[in-house]
C-alpha cells in the first residue's frame, strides 16, 4: 500500500514537473489532468474518498474541461509552439536537480519508513455520511452563500451576453 | 490476502467478458432490430463454413461482429498529416478506458460465501459480488464518466480538421450540458434510499409496496426520475435523437472523421459500452438491480443465487439496452440549438423541479411516521 502511495505520488510529481516543461497550452492542459487525477489516487489510497471525488468531479470534470475547450476553441497554431519543449530546458533541469538533492538531503535523516507509514492511514477513514453531517454542520452558511454567488455570476454571464446581442443588432 | 485477490480477479474478468461481449452483442441486436422495424432481413451474409461437409453456418448474422473485427484489424491506420500525432492515439483510449473504469462499481450479485462451495481456502469469508465496494458508488461513477469528454474532445482536435473540430465542439457543449441534468436526475433516488451506496440502494428496493401489488423499485417509486435519467444518459451518450456531434449527412463523423481501423472501433466500441454502463445504473437505480420480484430465490435457494444473481442482472442490462436500441431507430436528430435549449431550458429546470417535489415527498412522509 506504501509502494503504490509513493508511486502516484511520484507520478504527481512527474506530471507537475511535465506541465510546467512542456509549451503547448493543450498538452500543459493535459498533464494538468494528469497530475489531478494521480493526486486523487493518492487521496483515495488514503482513505479520504471524499477529496479524492471532489478532486475527479469538480478539478478534472469540470474545471480542466472549460480549460480545454477553451484551448480548442482558441486552437492555437503559433510557430513558437513548434518547439515542444522550453527553450530554458537545460536551466531548468539543473535547478530541479539542485532542489530534489537539498531536498533529499534534508529529508534523509529525518523520513524513515517508519514515518512514511505514520502518515499514511489506510482504510475507510471517512465516510460519505460523516464527511456530509460535519460539513453541514459546520460550513452551512458558507455553502448557501457560495451558491448564491454561483447564481450571482450566472445572472451576470447571462446579462453580459444579451448586451452583447444587443450591441450587435445596433 | 490472496484469497481477496482471487475473488477481485474473478470478478474483474467476469465483468470484462460480461461487458464487451454484451457490447458486441448489442452491435448484433442494433443491426437485426433495425431491420425489424424497417421490415427487411438485417445482417445474414457472413457465416462460417464446417470443413469437409458442406454445412454454412449463418446463426441469424451472429458472425457478422467477427466479420467487423477481422475488418477493422485489416484496414489502413491513417494519421493526417498535420494531426499531432501523439494526442490522435491517445484519444480514442481517453474515450475507452472510463467506460471500462465505470464497470468496478456496479453491483451484479449480493454477498456470497465461497468457504460454502470451494472449501477452507475461502475459510470465513463474504464478498459482495462488486469489484469495487465504494460507499459513494453513484458519484464516482458520475465523476469517471465526466473524464470522457477529455478524449473527444482530444480526438477532434488532434485530427486538424475542421469537421472533426466542428463534431468536438458540439460533443464538448452537448455533454457538459447533460452532465447536470445527469447529475441531478439520479439525485432524487440518492435522497429516497438514503445512500450512494450502490449495493444499499439494491437491498432498499427488495420488497413490494401498495399492499403487494407493485415491487419497491424505483421505476415505480419515481417514474419522472427514470425518464429524465434515461434521456440525459442517452443524451451523454450522443446516440441518436442526440447524435449532433457526429451527424453524418453535416459533418461526416464528426470527432473521429480521420480515425480508422481499430482506432474508430475504439470509438463505436465505446458508445455500445456504454449502452451496457447507462443499462447497468439504469437497473440498480430503478430496477432493483439482481432481484426478482415478489420471490426471494436467494432465501430458497442459496446456493444457486451465485448463479442466478448475475443472470438475473445481465438479462435486465439486455433488455433495458435494447430499448436504447429501439429509442435510436425511432427518433429523428435534434438540431443542434434544439439539443441545447432542451437540454437546458426543459431537462434541467424539470429534474430540478423533479428533486424539490421528492424531497417535499419524503418530508411528508417522515413527518408523518
Amino acid at each position: 500500500m506504501l509502494k503504490l502511495h509513493l508511486l502516484f505520488c511520484c507520478l504527481a510529481v512527474a506530471s507537475a514537473v511535465v506541465m510546467l516543461l512542456v509549451r503547448h497550452p493543450m498538452k500543459m492542459a493535459l498533464a494538468l489532468v494528469a497530475t489531478m487525477l494521480n493526486l486523487a489516487i493518492v487521496y483515495g489510497l488514503s482513505g479520504a474518498h471524499v477529496l479524492a471525488i471532489g478532486q475527479v468531479l469538480i478539478y478534472v470534470g469540470a474545471v480542466m474541461i472549460f480549460m480545454i475547450y477553451v484551448v480548442m476553441l482558441l486552437d492555437i497554431k503559433d510557430s513558437s509552439l513548434v518547439r515542444p519543449l522550453s527553450r530554458y530546458l537545460f536551466a531548468a533541469v539543473v535547478v530541479l536537480l539542485l532542489i530534489a538533492g537539498i531536498s533529499y538531503h534534508q529529508l534523509a535523516n529525518t523520513v524513515t519508513t517508519q514515518t512514511l507509514q505514520a502518515i499514511t492511514p489506510v482504510g475507510d477513514m471517512l465516510s460519505f455520511r460523516q464527511f456530509s453531517e460535519h460539513f453541514l454542520e459546520e460550513y452551512w452558511l458558507h455553502f448557501e452563500l457560495s451558491s448564491v454567488l454561483l447564481l450571482v455570476t450566472t445572472v451576470a454571464a447571462i446579462t453580459v451576453l444579451n448586451f452583447k446581442k444587443g450591441t450587435e443588432s445596433l | 490476502m490472496i484469497a481477496d485477490l482471487v475473488v477481485t480477479f474473478v470478478f474483474i474478468l467476469f465483468a470484462m467478458v460480461m461487458l464487451l461481449g454484451l457490447a458486441t452483442l448489442l452491435t448484433w441486436v442494433e443491426r437485426k432490430l433495425s431491420a425489424m422495424m424497417a421490415d427487411r432481413i438485417g445482417a445474414n451474409r457472413c457465416y462460417v463454413k464446417i470443413p469437409l461437409i458442406n454445412v454454412k453456418l449463418i446463426a441469424l448474422g451472429l458472425f457478422h461482429a467477427m466479420a467487423d473485427g477481422l475488418k477493422m484489424m485489416s484496414k489502413e491506420r491513417f494519421i493526417p498529416k498535420d494531426a499531432d500525432k501523439f494526442l490522435f492515439l491517445l484519444a480514442p483510449w481517453i474515450v475507452f478506458a472510463p467506460v471500462l473504469l465505470m464497470f468496478a462499481l456496479i453491483p451484479f450479485g449480493g454477498i456470497i460465501y465461497p468457504e460454502k462451495i470451494f472449501g477452507s481456502f475461502f475459510a470465513g469469508k463474504a464478498y459482495l459480488m462488486q469489484i469495487a465496494p465504494l460507499d459513494g458508488g453513484a458519484l464516482i461513477i458520475l465523476a469517471i464518466s465526466g473524464i470522457c469528454i477529455i478524449g473527444v474532445v482530444l480526438a477532434g482536435w488532434a485530427s486538424n480538421n475542421k469537421y472533426s473540430l466542428l463534431g468536438s465542439i458540439r460533443a464538448a457543449s452537448q455533454m457538459i450540458s447533460y452532465e447536470v441534468a445527469l447529475g441531478l436526475s439520479l439525485l432524487p433516488m440518492v435522497l429516497t434510499y438514503g445512500s450512494l451506496d450502490l449495493h444499499t440502494m439494491i437491498v432498499a428496493q427488495q420488497g413490494s409496496m401498495l399492499g403487494g401489488v407493485l415491487p419497491a423499485w424505483g421505476i415505480f417509486l419515481s417514474p419522472l426520475t427514470a425518464i429524465i435519467y434515461l434521456t440525459a444518459a442517452t443524451a451523454e451518450n450522443k446516440r441518436i435523437p442526440f447524435d449532433i456531434p457526429e451527424a453524418e449527412s453535416e459533418i461526416i463523423a464528426g470527432f473521429f472523421t480521420e480515425y480508422s481501423g481499430m482506432r474508430m472501433a475504439l470509438f463505436m466500441f465505446a458508445e455500445f459500452a456504454e449502452i451496457v454502463i447507462i443499462s447497468c445504473v439504469f437497473v440498480v437505480f430503478f430496477l432493483g438491480g439482481y432481484n426478482l420480484p415478489y420471490w426471494d430465490f436467494a432465501g430458497s435457494f442459496p446456493r444457486l443465487a451465485i448463479v442466478l444473481w448475475p443472470t438475473i442482472f445481465f438479462i435486465k442490462v439486455f433488455i433495458v439496452s435494447c430499448f436504447q436500441i429501439l429509442v435510436r431507430w425511432s427518433l429523428p436528430r435534434f438540431r443542434y440549438d434544439q439539443l441545447l435549449t432542451f437540454g437546458w431550458k426543459f431537462l434541467l429546470p424539470l429534474a430540478m423541479v423533479n428533486i424539490t417535489v421528492v424531497t417535499l415527498f419524503l418530508w411528508l412522509v417522515q413527518k408523518h411516521q
